[in-house]
């Protein structure tokens, strides 16, 4: 409800500014090279650009502000962490690789098929997570991992392949 | 509407389609609610493509069976394992988990069942009475009252989610952009398409909301640790004596009324509501120093107000069109797909939907009610399942679920692209909840914007000239200033340090 400003700390609020940024960029490049959008020929209506300008003025406005105060209180504190993008980057690795490793299932599914690239990718997800869970041996963990794929991917496979219908493999 | 309810609400129990709906709505809602890092929002989201062959009626009845039951469903994993399946059940844990530890864990999810279920009534009773009053007020509303309400509905929603509030709007109109992102509706110009055809039929609320209320929840169950099997305490028998239960009765009641009320502000949410009753009953309790070490009452009143926040929140998105919380964000994108808008005219044209709805929440009470009691402990043992298996199986759930809306690939890559913006937007601590409020809320601001500006010629003057309009904006800008002006007062005394 309330801001709890202890939690954004400056090199939070740049980072968080840079993102927010890099969509008001977008968004103004993505404006600026629509050239039917910027015609004034529609009479009353303020016309489709409207909302967009007032929507990418508030938003770069507001990145500035971040980044702005980001760069400030790393003025006063001169503490700020210098390996924050470090932790940033190594924290994020693992669903970054879960994120890549999804766009390759659903490109392959097309190829291979729903299910065997279906047991493919949650068989050796379910393993490396495990693994990672550390409360497993190796050993153990096999069956385990078998049959949550196997509910896994039949579950899925049964209500939206079998019952809807959906066309995917 | 009261004849509409009773002849819908005949034609619900006679269909055993709507039934069996209504039934699998409940089991899923109370599994997905009780499962560890699956919140209501997120069983929405995933399960809301299943919805999409179903007719509206249908659909309405097998989600708000799952958005009524993975509220009870939050309190069993809060009670049982102490972490809270929905935002609704943090205080839960406090008296629950006690009583869990004290060996008096069938209890405790007696008295949470009895208490969601009044609570769930009391709240569906409250919808059934304000909305329409509150639906005929909102047929004054023209176009400027109703681009006012949007602004204020999104201010209120990222005024009210966790974190920055100035985030939270700069999260919001990300969600506008997202939301104008295709063929603009009166002139047919493309807008942020980058020439693909991809982006010309716009983003899709599925999509969207699957990646950041489900891929994003992957992602960082990956990042957090993944956690193997759960220890879950072994139940007793599950019906209190019938003393118990009726000591409660004033206690739940406050609870009820308290929910229903806070529910229906919009943006408040259930989080708030708990939190205001757990604090009145400890006032009210002659035990009130004994709280935090499993007092029924402690449990009783907010389980009850986090239930009747269900009928509450949906006061406002029925009669106005502004979701109370993600959990009704979900819903609006529901009935949006299925052809219906939210509102005061869904009152005046569909009065048969609308008690469709309050027969859909009813009966979900009831079957949670039936399901809570006959399957709980299965339920307790699914929630043994190691992390590893479940984030699997939802990234799985969200591929496939994203698809199925369209049955087009594109719709996939723009979930797995929100699953990543969700994840690194809850990495910046940015909040991730208004940007879906934008995408649904956008189309309909800009549609009453551009319309006030052609009925005024042009004048900015109709959004202040017009009681109802400028109390919004006035409310608005008040939400908006505030935490503003807290910001300001503290940036100026770490200067002074």
């Amino acid at each position: 409800m309330s801001e709890n400003h202890s939690r954004f700390g400056p090199k939070n609020q740049i980072a968080a500014g840079l993102f927010l940024m890099l969509w008001s960029v977008i968004g103004w490049l993505s404006l600026i090279g629509s050239p039917a959008l910027w015609v004034n020929e529609y009479g009353v209506d303020p016309g489709p650009s409207l909302l967009p300008i007032i929507s990418l003025t508030i938003l770069s406005l507001g990145a500035l502000a971040l980044i702005g105060t980001g760069a400030l209180q790393t003025r006063v504190q001169q503490h700020a962490g210098t390996r924050y993008w470090a932790m940033q980057i190594k924290g994020s690795l693992m669903p970054g690789l879960f994120a890549i490793s999804l766009i390759i299932y659903i490109t392959l599914i097309d190829v291979v098929g729903f299910i065997p690239m279906s047991a493919i990718f949650s068989i050796t997800w379910m393993y490396i997570l495990g693994v990672k869970s550390g409360n497993r041996t190796y050993s153990s963990l096999l069956p385990l991992v078998a049959m949550g794929a196997f509910i896994g991917v039949s579950l899925i496979y049964f209500v939206f392949l079998y019952l809807i219908g959906v066309p995917i493999g | 509407m009261i004849t509409e309810f009773f002849s819908i609400a005949s034609a619900v129990a006679t269909d055993p389609y709507l039934l069996g709906l209504s039934a699998l709505g409940t089991i899923l809602g109370i599994l997905m609610g009780c499962l560890p890092g699956i919140s209501s929002t997120m069983a929405l989201a995933i399960l809301l493509p299943v919805t999409y062959a179903m007719s509206p009626l249908a659909a309405m009845v097998f989600l708000m069976a799952v958005f009524s039951a993975s509220v009870f469903g939050g309190s069993i994993s809060a009670i049982l394992i102490n972490i809270p399946g929905t935002p609704g059940a943090i205080v839960t844990q406090l008296e629950g988990y006690a009583m869990t530890k004290d060996g008096r864990a069938s209890e405790a999810l007696t008295y949470s069942l009895f208490s969601s279920t009044i609570g769930g009534i009391v709240g569906l009773i409250i919808l059934m009475l304000v909305a329409p009053l509150v639906a005929k007020a909102a047929m004054q509303f023209r176009s400027p009252e109703f681009a006012m309400t949007t602004v204020f509905g999104l201010t209120m929603l990222a005024y009210s989610t966790p974190g920055s509030t100035f985030r939270g709007i700069l999260s919001g109109v990300v969600g506008l952009l997202c939301g104008m992102v295709g063929f603009d509706l009166v002139t047919d110009v493309p807008r942020f398409d980058f020439g693909t055809s991809a982006l010309q039929s716009g983003i899709g609320l599925v999509p969207l909301t699957v990646g950041l209320f489900g891929l994003a929840e992957v992602f960082r169950g990956i990042e957090g640790g993944v956690k193997g099997a759960r220890k879950t305490p072994k139940l007793g028998a599950l019906m209190p004596s019938f003393e118990k239960v009726r000591r409660l009765w004033k206690t739940i009641l406050r609870g009820s009324a308290l929910g229903a009320i806070i529910g229906a502000i919009p943006a408040a949410g259930s989080a708030i509501a708990v939190a205001v009753s757990y604090a009145q009953e400890q006032r009210f309790s002659k035990r009130g120093d004994k709280f935090g070490t499993g007092v029924p009452e402690g449990l009783a009143g907010p389980e009850a107000a986090n239930n009747a926040c269900v009928g509450g929140a949906l006061v406002p998105l029925m009669t106005l069109g502004i979701p109370g919380d993600t959990m009704t964000a979900v819903l609006m994108g529901a009935l949006l797909i299925h052809g219906l808008r939210p509102g005061p005219m869904l009152f005046a044209e569909r009065p048969d939907f609308v008690a469709s709805v309050y027969v859909a929440l009813f009966l979900a009470l009831l079957l949670t009610v039936v399901f809570g009691f006959l399957l709980v402990r299965h339920f307790v043992r699914l929630m043994r399942t190691p992390d590893h298996i479940l984030l699997v199986i939802i990234a799985m759930l969200c591929v496939v679920g994203s698809f199925a809306i369209r049955n087009n690939i594109t719709d996939v890559y723009i979930m797995i692209a929100f699953g990543v913006i969700g994840y690194i937007m809850n990495r910046l601590d940015i909040p991730v909840a208004p940007l879906a409020f934008g995408l649904i809320l956008g189309p309909i601001l800009e549609e009453n914007l551009r319309r006030s500006l052609i009925i005024s010629d042009g004048s900015w003057l109709v959004f202040i000239e017009r009681p109802i309009a400028l109390t919004m904006v006035v409310l608005s800008v008040s939400a908006l200033v505030f935490p503003l002006l807290q910001r300001a007062k503290t940036l100026a005394s770490n200067l002074k340090r």
